[in-house]
């Protein structure tokens, strides 16, 4: 009695040596032909796991339509080698470029770069590069638009987790200049230091909107009704795009917010409609 | 000592399970197979306690299988929750002893729901002669209930805001006062039919039908191994665990069967050990407990 009545993927977990660092990639492989090829971007600290079970089973939906995934575990990150202390963003884009390359290499297939929230951000800044091999379009699952806005969304889970306890309580002002002093704050379980967290708070979508106009984006984003409309950052984003000349392929599903969920849920919705942009970016390029 | 570390893949029937294996050069002790607490997690997450803790122990002689069951994390198939996981965690046994044939042992290690499961199922496994379990899950309304009463609820009858809140009506009372009252009615009916308990009646039929915690209970009246217990301080799971053996001579006869259990409090850690710092201290005491489970165990120790 076989769990899988037809196999359309299998799983290569191994390791690369990418720029002298030894990272741990998931490669789902497609058991019929290659007709493209996605990179993954996982998004930052504890977002990683959270919604690390979905993206893999995403990605073994899409090797069914031909996508070969890389899941990429960054330097200082999930498997691979190294700290988080140790990690530094201008790495962690050298080594995605170098992923990039390689997965290029391996699949001889258009790339897809694919990113969720910070790891959105890290495929804008790839994209803006003008580094990477040819790109089909850039998928984007609740991109983070402003670095800034989203540390300190992530320092507030430090001031949060002190309501619970006795004893001093810190500001989010306070936690920014320890952090521009250097230091290393421990944020939610995750040591943060001084030096990421800078380079996060100076990220911004915007600044690669004339590169990501060059390629199609698919933009996915959770709202809580269905038919929502998106945040008003993100529909500005997206009308600058377009003005820029750019093609956005834009959904919006409503379902948990599977970055931040603390107890398991589905989002089949997410998988649908994941396939069904890619599927309109392929029926516009034929 | 250097340590490899070799990712595998694990078919369970028909289904492709992702493991991180970290192999030293000379094996000092017993393997760990490690499986992560259900819901939204894999192998990596939680701020990578099992991976440090992985690598750790493996730099100090212990052999470790980290890997996702059905539908967790990275691994294929469908989700179906830690009250059936036995034969992901046999395929995973089994591919570790036969990739690492000079280790004969191995040592289930997981918290939370992880922690319950492997507590079904470990006495299934020859080769499996210790566990490490952290924080046991063993919710049940009953047991939840009681666990509230004692810590949270008498802890607000003393608090002044609670008794403001109250007095201005901005507090509803019904859905505590309903849990004390379910508290105590399961408390009263407990005493009443105490004398009808059963001791598990006839073993080792499908006993798959039977409440989790049950199938904890007699999973580990069959285990015969070493046992080290973490609970956490600040974690209402671990006061549930503490309560249930507490108030229950069955559980208390359970616990009894391990040949030797060991224990180790952490004050300040919470349910998933998620500060740096009660990471480390579960580190440090599972590598002084894998190099001699009878030693008493020392967080002094946990310095580093």
């Amino acid at each position: 009695m076989s769990e899988q009545n037809a196999r359309v993927s299998t799983a290569r977990p191994m390791f690369l040596d990418l720029n002298g660092r030894r990272l741990f990639t998931l490669q789902i492989v497609p058991t019929g032909p290659i007709t493209g090829a996605l990179l993954y971007l996982p998004p930052f600290a504890e977002e990683m796991n959270r919604c690390r079970s979905h993206v893999v089973s995403q990605a073994r939906a899409l090797a069914a339509r031909g996508y070969h995934t890389l899941i990429l575990d960054p330097y200082g990150t999930g498997e691979s080698e190294g700290e988080i202390t140790d990690a530094d963003w201008d790495a962690w884009r050298l080594d995605a470029l170098e992923a990039a390359r390689w997965l290029v290499a391996e699949t001889s297939a258009p790339l897809t770069l694919w990113g969720i929230r910070t790891g959105a951000l890290l495929a804008a800044e790839l994209v803006a590069s003008g580094d990477t091999p040819p790109l089909q379009q850039v998928l984007f699952w609740q991109p983070v638009l402003d670095g800034k806005l989203f540390l300190n969304q992530h320092l507030r889970l430090r001031i949060a987790a002190q309501m619970f306890t006795e004893g001093e309580k810190e500001t989010g002002d306070t936690l920014r200049n320890r952090l521009n002093a250097g230091e290393t704050l421990e944020i939610a379980g995750y040591p943060l230091t001084g030096r990421l967290a800078g380079q996060l708070g100076s990220l911004r979508m915007d600044a690669s909107v004339e590169h990501l106009a060059q390629v199609p984006v698919c933009w996915l984003e959770v709202v809580a009704k269905a038919g929502q409309a998106l945040a008003l950052p993100s529909r500005k984003l997206i009308d600058t795009l377009g003005e820029a000349g750019g093609r956005v392929h834009v959904e919006s599903v409503a379902c948990p917010m599977i970055w931040q969920l603390h107890e398991r849920a589905e989002a089949p919705q997410l998988e649908t409609a994941t396939l069904a942009l890619l599927d309109t970016v392929a029926g516009a390029i034929q | 000592m250097s340590a490899t570390e070799t990712p595998i893949v694990i078919e369970c029937d028909g289904a492709e399970l992702i493991g991180m294996m970290h192999v030293p050069a000379e094996i000092k002790t017993r393997g760990v197979v490690a499986i992560v607490a259900g819901g939204p997690q894999y192998r990596g997450g939680v701020g990578r306690l099992q991976v440090q803790l992985a690598r750790q122990l493996a730099a100090a002689g212990t052999p470790v299988l980290r890997f996702d069951y059905r539908g967790l994390g990275d691994s294929e198939g469908t989700f179906r929750g830690f009250q059936d996981v036995e034969p992901d965690l046999r395929a995973a046994i089994d591919a570790f002893l036969s990739r690492v044939p000079q280790m004969k042992e191995v040592v289930l290690w997981g918290g939370c729901d992880a922690a319950a499961a492997i507590m079904i199922n470990a006495w299934k496994y020859p080769a499996v002669t210790g566990l490490m379990v952290g924080n046991p899950w063993v919710h049940t309304e009953e047991t939840g209930d009681a666990v509230t009463v004692k810590h949270h609820y008498a802890k607000r009858i003393r608090d002044k805001d609670f008794w403001l809140k109250l007095l201005r009506g901005q507090y509803n009372p019904f859905p505590a006062l309903l849990t004390i009252g379910r508290a105590l009615w399961a408390r009263a009916r407990k005493r009443l039919s105490a004398h009808k308990a059963s001791a598990g009646g006839p073993a080792q039929r499908d006993e798959r039908h039977l409440p989790f915690v049950t199938r904890m209970r007699l999973g580990m009246s069959r285990f015969g191994g070493d046992v080290l217990l973490l609970m956490s301080g600040r974690s209402l799971v671990s006061k549930e665990f503490d309560e249930l053996v507490g108030s229950d001579a069955s559980w208390q006869q359970a616990m009894a069967t391990p040949r030797h259990l060991a224990r180790h409090d952490m004050p300040d850690a919470d349910q998933t050990y998620s500060s740096v710092a009660s990471r480390r201290e579960v580190i440090a005491i599972a590598r002084q407990w894998l190099h001699d489970p009878h030693a008493s165990l020392n967080a002094s120790q946990t310095q580093e």
